[in-house]
């Protein structure tokens, strides 16, 4: 959700020493890069401190925000380059077995297989774990592009803001990335 | 349906039954500006620190290189004997030469 904020005047307080257009901005920003990360990021990772740590960067680097773009889409940038550092940390599993899931989570996937339908608040947070670990045989870049188109609705063009891949580079990873979660979910569905 | 459409549309499926567990609070968790905003403060001062810090260590910098410069200029442009007349007199005397 956007406020309506005057974001240039909000800067140019910031730069005088205005901590009153801070608090603005933290609170224009805030959504934006919660998404992000919520997306982005594993469940059991600590939300708080990641968004933290990315209001502290783009605060460090206003000075170098030159205002070609709206400031939401420059630290969207920012926001998921420090997603994608943390993604490459951790490993990638090369496979995910049935007796991987918890038995929620195979509820889950035989539901949706029977047509699915919209989960309760647990349900929810059960089929974010299940997508968590379908995702995690994929490289973070891929688990969040394919994030960013088909859970958040994305185009192809904001993806690239995003990004700063081409659109032709964008669409054939997808294409990639759609055929290996295929492949995923044929081998979990081997492994009953 | 094929296999890899069915695939897909699973795919959706479960992805639309967890996007609930994606959405975002509208309220900013508690805490969370004071905390920020403190940081950032701490983060100033530190900036402000650094460069006071850098400024002065630039200036001491250059005034050595002054000092440094003055005094070489001083000795090229010194036409008199390099050393006190004591030892210059020694030296005339052995006819050592200084090389």
């Amino acid at each position: 959700m956007d406020l309506p904020i005057d974001v240039a005047d909000c800067l140019q307080r910031w730069r005088r020493g205005d901590e009153s257009a801070a608090e603005e901005l933290i609170r224009h920003l805030h959504p934006v890069i919660a998404r992000i990360v919520r997306t982005n990021l594993p469940r059991r990772d600590n939300e708080e401190d990641i968004v933290q740590e990315i209001l502290m960067k783009t605060f460090s680097r206003l000075h170098q925000y030159k205002g070609d773009a709206p400031l939401s889409h420059w630290v969207s940038r920012l926001a998921l380059t420090t997603c994608m550092d943390r993604l490459r940390a951790q490993k990638i599993r090369p496979e995910v077995r049935w007796s991987d899931l918890t038995t929620e989570e195979t509820e889950v996937f035989e539901t949706a297989w029977l047509g699915g339908k919209t989960g309760d608040g647990t349900g929810a947070i059960h089929a974010r774990d299940l997508v968590e670990k379908l995702l995690s045989t994929l490289e973070p870049m891929d688990r969040s592009l394919i994030l960013q188109a088909d859970l958040e609705g994305h185009s192809l063009e904001e993806i690239s803001g995003r990004t700063g891949w081409g659109i032709s580079k964008i669409k054939m990873r997808l294409f990639r990335v759609r055929a290996q979660l295929r492949k995923t979910m044929q081998r979990l569905e081997e492994t009953k | 349906m094929n296999e890899a459409n069915q695939h897909d549309e699973k795919w959706r499926a479960i992805l639309g039954m967890a996007a609930p567990a994606y959405a975002v609070e509208a309220e900013l968790p508690y805490g969370l500006v004071t905390k920020t905003l403190a940081r950032v403060r701490a983060q100033r001062m530190e900036q402000q620190t650094m460069e006071r810090t850098g400024l002065r260590a630039l200036f001491a910098a250059l005034a050595i290189l002054a000092v440094a410069g003055g005094i070489t200029f001083g000795l090229k442009h010194h036409h008199g004997p390099y050393m006190d007349p004591g030892i210059n007199s020694i030296i005339e005397e052995d006819n050592v030469s200084i090389s």
